[in-house]
């Protein structure tokens, strides 16, 4: 029988394989389309993260709150990075290392720290 | 095609070189999630106060391990195919480049990315589409000149033609002519059927250039402009001067010379004013011969449609003597000057 353990241990495990998947896929495909489908799930992760990082560590862990909401509004500025800036390459390099950033230092703020 | 003898890189080397990337990002997830998997088992059993033997403890490592494995294998799968599908879009590339040059639309280059027999192949593809190109090109310039070639002969075959018809027409309906006239006329009829004759040769040659030396090539600059004049005489006065065009020696295609006055001679038939003299200059300078004629355009000349076929033939046959051809026209006078270089 599964417990609570074991699903933590599961989602846990699946969301840092997705959140690594796309992180890598992003900086190695040259193909643009695929590089901001991982983008945008990488956005979405991140956003999902920073959502567990202020669920879980409110009340009392008000430092990792604030880390959780910051990371949430790099990740919503990286999306908006990219929406405006939609042709500029450089722009979108600048978006997809907020949004790796945020991701990455989520993930340590929810699960790890 | 630039120098790429030998691949920097094998194509091979580079899958290898893809499937050791995914392999080490692979491992690499696989530490982390094994790692914080157990981290978050301990933080879990620790905040919840639940007690666990060895036993279970090695449950769930066995449980973490496999699990890891699992995703990290789906990982490398799906990593080593996004790359390799990454690393196939060029050959796509290259197939859509290929695809082109069949279908005959060249001039499309394909980039060059990497150091491998690939960009070897897409080097020798764009090396192929430049060449078939200029193929293209090629043709296409030599049928257009074999197209202006054709009409300007054409054009200056007409105009011997119109001559021996005016000619055959005169002497038909002239009773009145002396023995020496008609024999005159007959000459000049002959004359003009020679030269057809030998344009037509010409034309089956296909622009074969004939050219003879003349020690004294004023002699027959003379004696076209003498043609010209007789030409000319029955409705024009022309005022011929050749004081500037001493002795000088020189090599020249007759047909090519005849080929200038006669188009000179039908172009003053045609739209000068017969009020007015024609002028017809001849001299040379360190430059080369310079053939002026000048005339005034008669009134009528702006009904009739000039195709300057004339001109452009005898723009061509100054190219041929490294020449050139300056026109100068208004609406009232008409001048062409005719320079040749190389003789």
């Amino acid at each position: 029988m599964i417990t609570f353990l074991d699903l933590l241990i599961i989602v846990s495990m699946v969301l840092i394989a997705a959140s690594f998947l796309s992180l890598v896929l992003m900086f190695l495909i040259r193909n643009k389309k695929v590089q901001r489908v991982c983008f945008y799930i990488a956005v979405a992760l991140s956003l999902y993260i920073g959502y567990v990082g202020i669920r879980i560590n409110w009340p009392g862990f008000y430092g990792q709150v604030v880390l959780a909401a910051v990371l949430v509004l790099v990740s919503i500025g990286a999306l908006v990075l990219e929406r405006v800036k939609k042709n500029d390459g450089k722009m979108f390099l600048y978006a997809r290392i907020a949004a790796s950033a945020a991701l990455v230092i989520g993930t340590v703020n929810a699960l790890l720290v | 095609m630039t120098d790429r003898k030998k691949p920097k890189r094998r194509f091979a080397y580079e899958i290898l070189g893809l499937i050791g990337i995914s392999a080490l990002f692979a491992g690499i997830l696989f530490l982390i999630l094994s790692w914080t998997a157990a981290t978050i088992a301990e933080s879990y059993c620790f905040y919840n106060d639940v007690v666990m033997t060895e036993f279970d403890w090695l449950e769930v490592d066995r449980w973490i391990f496999s699990l890891s494995g699992i995703l990290c294998a789906g990982c490398f799968s799906l990593l080593f195919l996004s790359l390799l599908s990454d690393r196939m879009a060029y050959i796509r590339t290259l197939t859509q480049g290929i695809d082109t040059l069949r279908l005959g639309q060249a001039g499309n280059i394909l980039p060059l990315e990497g150091r491998n027999e690939l960009t070897q192949l897409a080097d020798a593809i764009n090396y192929m589409s430049a060449t078939q190109q200029q193929l293209r090109e090629k043709e296409q310039t030599l049928a257009r000149e074999k197209e202006q070639f054709l009409r300007a002969l054409s054009h200056d075959i007409r105009t011997p033609l119109t001559s021996i018809l005016a000619y055959s027409e005169f002497l038909a309906e002239g009773n009145s002519l002396s023995p020496a006239e008609q024999k005159q006329h007959l000459q000049t009829i002959r004359r003009k059927a020679e030269q057809i004759r030998d344009l037509t040769a010409l034309l089956l040659d296909g622009n074969k250039r004939n050219p003879e030396h003349f020690d004294d090539a004023h002699l027959l600059m003379e004696q076209l402009a003498a043609e010209l004049e007789e030409e000319l005489e029955e409705a024009f006065t022309v005022h011929t001067d050749l004081s500037g065009c001493p002795s000088f020696s020189g090599a020249f295609d007759v047909q090519e010379l005849h080929r200038i006055f006669d188009n000179l001679s039908s172009n003053v038939q045609k739209y000068a004013d017969p009020q007015q003299p024609v002028d017809l200059s001849i001299w040379t300078t360190p430059a080369g011969l310079c053939i002026r004629q000048t005339n005034h355009i008669s009134a009528e000349a702006g009904q009739k449609d000039s195709s300057k076929l004339g001109i452009n033939s005898i723009r061509r046959i100054a190219q041929n003597y490294g020449g050139k051809v300056d026109v100068l026209q208004n609406t009232e006078q008409f001048s062409i000057c005719i320079t040749l270089s190389d003789f």
